[in-house]
């Protein structure tokens, strides 16, 4: 996979560099000169960029939830079927029943299209959620950190008191409460109404569902500012010990530029993090809450009431479950891979160690070997290649060295070899301690033996170089 | 100098830091030999790789950092053993009971989750010196030997209830707890307070006086190596380039290096109009310099100093100096 | 120990307004309850307007705020309030099923600990290499599974198609002691009953784990690995310890966060374990929850939610005051 990924991102990299290019112009327009001012800002995000696209699981995670807004965006409009369209078809039919890919659901309906739609709320309520709770969070955050005594004190206390229940219970018995409440305001204010139907996609028809998933909402909100102040205090204390604030109190700065326009902005790579992990625990929480019972009623489209309501047919109509179970499961992945990734990237500590695949190598040995494959290719025989994947001095530290890959070319003389594509990976060589091993993937016996012999020659001859290397490196 | 007996003797050593960015060449042969009941100063700015140098006398050089070749010879029970070569199990019985090392920082060197006094006796009962009984009334004794007020209840303090100081008295307490014949003082009085910083280099010297250890005193303060060592060693970027007695290193600093060394900082000896300091910068060890490491900020920087690296030359009878600019000197008064 | 009198003194005077304050939220909870539950509970659309009445009178659903405060208040102290739905007290009602709730928290709490720590250690020793990666994949699986979906399917592949879990009842040993049945069950040497009791918990226990284990092993791992890269272990071993006193300088450092993290994830396992009982049909507070949102029963949701916070404030005042004994740092 590494040097496949390596060359794939760096294609990558060319598109990301594009994109802060347009970016930066973008800001240019509006304010001329910020392209000169912050070139090493932009420098330090094109660099940051790389850096991601160096994770081949940082950009899975990404794909899959650019994926997610795409359906949470379009789904209602690419939806074949409406929701509220009940028991047009058999209940609980089978995934490609009548060209059905995901066969009916509970109520009679096309379950893709109901997913489709459960997507948009999804997406919604998480966005609603982070919109919502995350600058209480930070405002209290900093406030607690900026002013410290007795201010700190209470609202530290008030987070403590939030933080004693269980999220989910107390998630539950605001959910349980709020329906009515925000409903009956609602229905003062048609405005909202039109705006909230409009957002999650539903009909107006159905409006009387708002209160519920906006109840589900307002409770997520509650369970969940009091981390982001906790974590913000903490980070912010630090931040504020540091010269800039000194010097900005000097200059006679407002509290609230110094909190919101110096401190905050040095805050915003972990906020970020924090965010993008959130989003995902927030999506499956608050598919827990509707397991439970709670936020929107059918006809809603709602994932997780889809498992709630097909949990009676399991395990016998186990799509019912694992569709909508799934889909959850890739979106939280999604959101939690881009996350961690997002965290190394971000930390400047870590982001060294994924630095080391930016810098231009000088040509090697394996080069050479690889050159002589392509000319053999040419000729149509079979070849090896070994790459090595880090820069000199990196082979100590890091795991994968070097892959062994195997390009071929119409061998039909050899049958053996139909069963290989070009760029089959045969096997994974690693950098062990003192030792080399080759870790061949699955191969038919006679052909592996001959394959480990001659990667064996190979790699003698690569650890030789490996050690001329080392001691010419001093 | 030379008649006295050699404790310590650091041959061609060389330390490399395999980080992600780069081989670090950290130490970059290394020659050094201490006498017994001396003490040597070892001098250079941050990052010249004294530290290392110190730490990897007893192979204290955790991952990613390698002790790539050399010999470090220690004069054990009359004999020399080679400190790189023991097994692990041996060095550790010499590591804290016959050399043993003072850090620099006091507040992060003791473990906060046990009292001093056990992490004084400790020391003594790994090394099977007493049983703990006993160690414990040791240590009280060692406080008492540190000039620490009220012992018998600091024994009982954990490290978070001490100040700066009296933290680092607590170290050297354990670093002394053994008797050590070699005791490694690595800028013991940084990060302690200046009034303090004087008291404890009194202790030092004191202790010293009356059991004769020898000690190897690692720091960046001009005035604490004239004050307390009989010898020093310049350090620059992983190479020791000048050894000579205190005075010389003073009087006659021969090194481009060792001047502008005391250039910037004020000279105790000798009277300065101003302080001037060393141009460019300390260099990147993952790429340094080729031939002489000083070269590019050298201002009597010749050709050959790009190409080749200096020899050790011995001006005067113990004063040695690594650079091109003596070598011809020599060859002169070989030739004449 | 003279500092752990005072420091002791200092965590009772934020309990205190801790349980006034879990108290003050679940009330304004409560509070924010609209009219209709009233009307719900005396049979719908059909009630007639006095019996709807005598509830809201009952509740004192009119009054002030402050006022319904101190009924409230003093409804709990002297545990008179009974849920409208099934017309049982609802502090017996909780008392029944937390147990059971407890009693999968431990479990999964044991399974945590015992799994996490381990692969955490490893992980730090073996930084970089698959074993630390396969921890850090672990914990972004465990972060990222709906506790309901990877129920089902193990709920499939164990009872299913194994077969090795039972599904239905929950045996009980013969006397409480401690209130929770495994440890009971324990103590008593009921051992068909401990058997019994596992084939029906362990599954959900295990489920709550897998879902947290991979976030304690990666925690684990970054404090082994802080305090593996600090000064003090460098100068232990510049001290000449051998290496098992390195270790117990380095696990003891290491390991003292650990302990405030674990019980952070109390709270937790008592959510999860609310979506799991559900999924298997234990009788715990999942059950109770499940079928209180049914029926509108806004009391029994409230009060259990009260008890629950309660149960957790208890049990962090507990953990400080070891916490204290253990690190001398905390006592200041």
């Amino acid at each position: 996979m590494g040097i496949l990924w390596i060359k794939f991102s760096k294609k990558l990299d060319f598109v990301t560099d594009k994109l802060v290019d347009v970016y930066a112009k973008f800001r240019d327009f509006f304010a001329p000169g910020w392209i000169d001012k912050n070139r090493s800002r932009i420098d330090e995000l094109k660099l940051m960029l790389r850096a991601f696209n160096r994770s081949p699981l940082g950009v899975f995670g990404f794909i899959l939830i650019v994926f997610f807004f795409f359906l949470g965006i379009f789904g209602p409009m690419i939806a074949p079927e409406p929701y509220w369209e009940l028991f047009r078809y058999p209940r609980n039919m089978p995934p490609g029943w009548m060209g059905h890919v995901f066969g009916t659901d509970h109520y009679g309906r096309d379950l893709l299209s109901i997913m489709l739609w459960g997507a948009r709320v999804s997406l919604v309520i998480g966005l609603l959620v982070v919109a919502l709770g995350v600058p209480l969070g930070i405002i209290l955050g900093l406030i607690a950190a900026y002013y410290g005594g007795a201010v700190d004190e209470i609202i530290m206390r008030i987070v403590d008191i939030f933080y004693a229940f269980p999220a989910l219970m107390l998630a539950i018995a605001m959910a349980a409460v709020l329906p009515t409440t925000i409903s009956s305001f609602l229905y003062k204010v048609p405005i909202l109404e039109a705006f909230f139907t409009t957002l999650f996609g539903i009909r107006l028809y159905d409006s009387g569902n708002l209160g519920p998933m906006l109840a589900v909402i307002l409770a997520m909100v509650i369970v969940w500012w009091p981390g982001y102040t906790r974590m913000i205090r903490a980070v912010a204390l630090s931040e504020k010990e540091k010269v800039y604030v000194e010097d900005a109190k000097a200059l006679g700065l407002s509290d609230f530029q110094i909190m919101f326009k110096h401190i905050l902005p040095n805050l915003s790579s972990i906020i970020l993090v924090m965010v993008t992990i959130d989003l995902g625990s927030i999506i499956i929480l608050e598919a827990a809450l509707s397991f439970l019972g709670l936020g929107a009623q059918p006809p809603i489209a709602e994932i997780g009431r889809l498992v709630s309501d097909g949990r009676q047919y399991w395990p016998d109509k186990w799509w019912l479950v694992i569709i909508p179970g799934t889909f959850l499961f890739i979106v939280g992945l999604g959101w939690n891979l881009l996350g961690d990734v997002l965290r190394d990237v971000l930390d400047p500590r870590t982001r060294r160690s994924i630095e080391f695949g930016l810098k231009e190598r000088p040509v090697y040995f394996y080069d050479i070997i690889g050159l002589i494959g392509d000319l053999l290719l040419i000729g149509g025989f079979i070849y090896i290649v070994l790459v090595p994947v880090d820069v000199p001095g990196a082979f100590l530290m890091s795991g994968p060295l070097i892959i062994a890959f195997i390009l071929w070319k119409g061998l039909d003389s050899i049958g053996i070899l139909r069963k290989f594509r070009i760029g089959k990976i045969l096997g994974v060589i690693t950098y062990y301690g003192t030792y080399l091993l080759i870790t061949p993937y699955l191969l038919p016996g006679a052909f592996n033996g001959f394959l480990i012999t001659l990667a064996g020659l190979i790699i003698k001859m690569i650890r030789d170089e490996l050690e001329t290397m080392r001691s010419g490196a001093e | 100098m030379s008649n006295k007996e050699i404790i310590l003797s650091i041959r061609d050593l060389y330390v490399n830091f395999y980080t992600y960015a780069g081989v670090v060449k950290a130490i970059n042969g290394v020659n050094l030999d201490i006498y017994k009941g001396e003490v040597f100063g070892l001098v250079g700015e941050t990052g010249c790789g004294k530290s290392v140098t110190s730490r990897a006398i007893t192979r204290l050089i955790p991952p990613p950092g390698r002790i790539e070749k050399g010999e470090i010879l220690y004069k054990r029970n009359s004999e020399y053993v080679d400190l790189l070569k023991l097994p692990e199990d041996e060095i550790r019985k010499i590591r804290g009971d016959e050399i043993s090392y003072i850090f620099q920082d006091p507040t992060s060197s003791l473990d906060p989750l046990y009292t001093s006094g056990y992490q004084i006796a400790e020391t003594m009962v790994v090394h099977d010196r007493a049983e703990w009984n006993e160690a414990w009334k040791k240590a009280v004794e060692l406080l008492k030997e540190t000039l620490i007020p009220d012992p018998e209840s600091r024994v009982k303090n954990y490290p978070h209830e001490m100040s700066g100081g009296m933290r680092q008295r607590i170290v050297i307490s354990i670093a002394l707890s053994n008797d050590p014949k070699l005791l490694i003082a690595d800028e013991p009085t940084t990060n302690v307070d200046v009034t303090v910083q004087a008291e404890l280099m009194d202790l030092l010297r004191e202790l010293q006086r009356k059991k004769g250890t020898t000690i190897l005193l690692i720091t960046h303060h001009m005035g604490l190596i004239a004050e307390m060592t009989d010898r020093v060693g310049v350090m620059y970027a992983g190479n020791l380039v000048e050894i000579a007695p205190v005075d010389e290193i003073f009087a006659e600093p021969l090194h481009p290096y060792t001047k502008g060394l005391l250039a910037a900082v004020p000279n105790p000896l000798q009277k300065i109009d101003k302080l001037v300091p060393i141009k460019g910068s300390v260099p990147n060890l993952i790429y340094p310099p080729s031939g002489c490491r000083f070269h590019p900020r050298c201002p009597f920087a010749m050709p050959i100093c790009k190409e080749k690296r200096p020899p050790r030359i011995e001006i005067k009878p113990g004063h040695y100096v690594e650079c091109w600019l003596y070598a011809e000197e020599v060859k002169k008064k070989g030739e004449s | 120990m003279a500092g752990m009198g005072r420091y002791l003194v200092r965590r009772a005077i934020t309990f205190i307004p801790t349980v006034f304050g879990v108290l003050f939220i679940t009330f304004t909870i409560a509070f924010l309850m609209p009219a209709n539950p009233a009307r719900v509970w005396a049979g719908g659309q059909k009630a007639s307007p006095e019996v709807v009445q005598r509830i809201r009178r009952m509740y004192h659903l009119d009054e002030p705020f402050w006022s319904q405060f101190y009924y409230f208040t003093k409804a709990i102290l002297t545990n008179s309030i009974y849920s409208p739905v099934t017309h049982n007290l609802v502090s017996e009602e909780f008392m029944r099923r937390i147990p059971i709730t407890l009693n999968l928290a431990i479990m999964a709490m044991f399974m945590i600990v015992v799994m996490g720590i381990p692969m955490g250690i490893i992980a730090a020793l073996k930084k970089d290499t698959a074993i630390d990666n396969a921890v850090r994949v672990l914990a972004l699986i465990g972060y990222s599974t709906p506790s309901f979906w990877i129920a089902f399917i193990f709920m499939w592949v164990f009872y299913n198609e194994l077969g090795w879990m039972t599904l239905v009842g929950l045996p009980r040993p013969s006397q409480m002691i401690t209130g929770i049945y495994l440890v009971d069950a324990l103590l008593l040497g009921e051992w068909k009953t401990f058997i019994d009791i596992n084939r029906r918990l362990l599954l959900p226990a295990f489920i709550l784990a897998f879902i947290s284990v991979g976030g304690l092993a990666r925690y684990v791992r970054n404090t082994m690995l802080d305090v593996l890269s600090a000064d003090f272990i460098l100068f232990a071993q510049a001290k000449g310890l051998p290496p098992f006193r390195l270790w117990r300088h380095a696990l003891k450092n290491s390991l003292i966060p650990v302990i405030t993290v674990v019980f952070f994830m109390f709270g937790g396992l008592m959510s999860g374990a609310i979506i799991t009982e559900t999924v298997f049909g234990i009788p715990g507070l999942g059950v109770l929850y499940y079928s209180a949102i049914a029926n509108l029963d806004i009391p029994v949701i409230v009060l259990s939610t009260l008890y629950a916070g309660l149960i957790i404030v208890v049990i962090s005042l507990i953990v400080d005051i070891l916490y204290a004994l253990i690190d001398p740092r905390v006592r200041l």
